[in-house]
């Protein structure tokens, strides 16, 4: 267990370190290197961790490369824990102002990045609306209708009563009893300007580097309107939310209690006030947000009414789907799944139910939290598939809606529109390859963090290296040599950067063992050595076929690839016949057992195994301050 | 810092490179968080981590308001734009009615002090993407607010 030794979390190696609070350093810039496994980032991984965010370049697809943000917790978990892999933390001690420098460069561009792909779909949303228009029958998804409204023309019978009669009583009483049919007719009104505009398509793109512009055109004018003329008749006529649309957990799966029943009507309440605002606003979506409040406000209601949670249903309509067999051939145990999410909700429903006034955000965390324990829960319980979808959820189920457009454009307008959206979409398009197009060698994951550091320190192409040394003691290149690759690329930040200690957080199953050896001795190794008896890894079908763990041996690692090599081969051949049974899944692990083998019989230490689910705070770093 | 070994490893890593290069976006052993949601503890990021009371959700939120903000005024945007993308900001954090969330007006004049936006033009600002309704004298204070509190 010598490696392990070497790998002590917290060994301090001080290069180049200064005199604690010397020069005003008091945080911490963290070069992460996250080491090689198989798999995703095969050949390593770097991130630069700020504070409580990491920032990473990461492959997307088609192709392209983008700036990615985790909270740091996360990224630990993710690499550290689930991915198996040592980290090794770089720690450049800086000033706050370049801290905040750097945070801010970073977040800046991901929040740009971010919009500038989001545009892209917008663009390609507003042109199928206009081609629809063009056949005849415009049809535009409207988000949040779809827990009103079906799809096409319908809608629902009137329904008198409840929360949404209270809600339009209390935006009479604000804002006039004829509020709701002027701001109706105003809605209306537009569709009838959009119908009849002679007005260019968009407006024109943004700058290269500057937050990218939507524009906003007839079709997106004409689908807000769409949207709020749906919103206004909900609210005007009263509706029940659709079958389908809201979920419900048992008194006994999430018992509410006073506290959390009085934070629930302190909830309604403000949304109720701020709905009643929002029927006012002058926001072109505002559509959307008086739908998807409408809907929160009628699953408050039922929750508040009865002794159980209803929360709306939020998985995007496109979410992803495993089986549960997939699940566990990659590891994971739905019943462990959803105990943790079980959990995680309770835990989420107690420290809402401290809170004096939630926001809408601590709502949203609520539902999303509720949904994803429901889909686990439901999919162990009825053996279905099970809806992924990672990140923020939102209900924004949406209902294709064909708009009350009065008349037409002429065919020739809608085409030159349609042309211009193309064209847009084709100019974005090429920017954004220009701009993010991955390339091994040249513009990878290294490459590019360098590279957006060298923004963070100077806007002064001229003053960079001047600039970097006085910030970071250093200036490292982006695409220098060999330095795409991240192992080499750590060892030039610990030359150039004024890195004050370098520390290592030992992967998951290392850690682990280390444990498990202090409190049992000897035996440890020998069991946990290998996949067959080891007690802290369970074989997974994300990893490759192989026997011997070599990441903590390093004589032997020969001996042990020959070993893993010749298991790899057999699951080779073993898994020809079993294709046509298991879909080649034996068959491919096996040519990955093989291959990551070889690295062994040279010393070198690829694989590590990795991990479907671990439970959270397996991995913690250290503290983002400086301390003197 | 690195052995010889390490050599060797970046001979073999050229084969693990050409195979796999960066991290992929969505991992597949980072599937099991798409699940449960769980590796980011969403209660922690809910609970008071600030002298003012305010949450890690919410400070994040502001903060990326403020960046969105300054990289817009220094690119000169304002109205709808300017609105369509605080938007998509807002629902990256889980809002979508932005108009009644007091922190986007403290983000908003934190970003246009990092953005050097003079305080005459707060009150324009305030007028383009403040609330139609009497709020807006609120949001002019709240922008008021994240300016004064704010470094350049």
């Amino acid at each position: 267990m010598t490696v392990v030794a070497a790998l002590v979390l917290g060994a301090v190696l001080g290069f180049g370190a200064l005199e604690a609070g010397a020069t005003g350093e008091t945080r911490f810039a963290d070069f992460i290197y996250a080491d090689a496994n198989e798999g995703s980032a095969s050949g390593g991984h770097v991130a630069i961790r700020l504070g409580d965010r990491t920032y990473h370049f990461g492959y997307h697809e088609p192709g392209v490369l983008r700036l990615d943000r985790d909270d740091s917790a996360r990224f630990a978990h993710v690499y550290g824990a689930l991915e198996n892999r040592n980290l090794q933390l770089l720690r450049v001690a800086v000033t706050e102002q370049t801290f905040d420098r750097l945070r801010s460069s970073f977040n800046e561009r991901y929040l740009s990045e971010s919009g500038e792909f989001e545009v892209l779909a917008a663009l390609a949303l507003d042109r199928a609306f206009l081609e629809s228009w063009t056949a005849g029958t415009p049809a535009a998804a409207i988000r949040g209708a779809g827990y009103f409204l079906p799809d096409g023309r319908e809608r629902p019978p009137p329904h008198a009563g409840g929360a949404l009669a209270r809600l339009r009583e209390r935006v009479r009483e604000r804002h006039g009893a004829g509020f709701l049919r002027s701001r109706r007719g105003e809605a209306e009104k537009e569709l009838v300007v959009v119908s009849g505009s002679s007005e260019p398509a968009v407006a024109g793109l943004s700058a290269p580097g500057a937050h990218p512009a939507r524009g906003y055109g007839p079709a997106r004018r004409a689908v807000d309107a769409q949207a709020l003329v749906e919103a206004l008749g909900v609210l005007e006529r009263g509706a029940l939310l659709r079958p389908g649309t809201t979920l419900a957990l048992s008194a006994d799966e999430l018992s509410l209690d006073a506290s959390t029943r009085s934070m629930l009507s302190v909830l309604a309440e403000r949304l109720e006030r701020d709905l009643v605002d929002a029927a006012a606003s002058r926001r072109p979506d505002i559509g959307f947000v008086l739908l998807v409040g409408m809907a929160r406000l009628l699953a408050l209601e039922a929750t508040l009414d009865g002794d159980h949670l209803v929360i709306l249903d939020v998985f995007p309509p496109g979410a992803s789907r495993l089986s549960v067999a997939e699940v566990e051939a990659r590891g994971g145990r739905l019943d462990v799944l959803a105990a943790a999410a079980h959990e995680e909700l309770r835990r989420v429903r107690d420290v809402l139910a401290a809170k004096p006034v939630p926001r809408e955000s601590d709502y949203a965390a609520l539902e999303a939290v509720a949904n994803r324990y429901h889909e686990l829960e439901r999919s162990r319980r009825t053996g279905t598939d099970l809806r992924v979808a990672p990140g923020q959820l939102l209900p924004v189920r949406s209902a294709v809606r064909v708009l009350e457009l009065p008349q037409a454009p002429t065919r020739a307008r809608l085409v030159s529109w349609i042309e211009v959206l193309q064209e847009r979409e084709r100019e974005l398009l090429e920017r954004l390859d220009r701009a993010h197009h991955y390339n091994l060698l040249t513009h990878n994951c290294v490459s590019e963090l360098f590279a957006q550091i060298e923004r963070a320190v100077s806007s002064d192409p001229v003053g960079v290296v001047r600039s970097s040394v006085a910030q970071l003691g250093g200036h490292v290149p982006p695409g220098r040599g060999l330095e795409f690759i991240p192992f080499l690329a750590t060892d030039a930040v610990a030359s150039a950067y004024r890195v004050d200690r370098v520390e290592t957080l030992p992967s998951y199953r290392l850690r682990r063992v280390e444990e498990m050896e202090i409190a049992e001795g000897g035996v440890v190794a020998w069991r946990e050595s290998n996949v067959l008896t080891s007690t802290v890894y369970e074989s997974s079908s994300l990893d490759s076929a192989f026997l011997f763990f070599t990441d903590d041996v390093v004589l032997a690692r020969p001996l042990l690839g020959v070993a893993n090599l010749l298991y790899g081969l057999g699951a080779t051949v073993a898994g020809v016949p079993l294709a046509a049974v298991d879909g080649g899944r034996t068959l491919s692990a096996g040519l990955r057992g093989a291959l990551w083998s070889l690295p062994e019989l040279a010393f070198v230490n690829v694989r590590k195994g990795s991990f479907f689910y671990l439970p959270r705070d397996q991995t913690d770093l250290p503290s983002e301050r400086r301390t003197p | 810092m690195h052995s010889m070994a390490t050599w060797a490893l970046a001979a073999c890593l050229g084969l693990a490179l050409a195979s796999a290069g960066c991290s992929f976006s969505t991992s597949s052993a980072s599937i099991s968080d798409s699940i449960t949601g769980s590796s980011e503890s969403v209660s922690d990021s809910l609970s008071s981590s600030s002298p003012d009371g305010s949450s890690k959700s919410e400070q994040a939120y502001r903060e990326d308001v403020r960046d969105y903000t300054a990289s817009a005024a220094r690119s000169g945007r304002g109205g709808a734009d300017f609105q369509g993308g605080l938007a998509r900001v807002a629902e990256l954090h889980g809002v979508t009615n932005w108009e009644a969330d007091t922190a986007t007006f403290v983000g908003i004049g934190e970003g246009l002090r990092r953005a050097g936006v003079a305080p005459a033009a707060l009150a324009d600002w305030a007028g383009r993407v403040g609330p139609s309704s009497g709020s807006r004298v609120q949001a002019e204070r709240l922008i008021q607010q994240g300016y004064d509190a704010t470094h350049s």
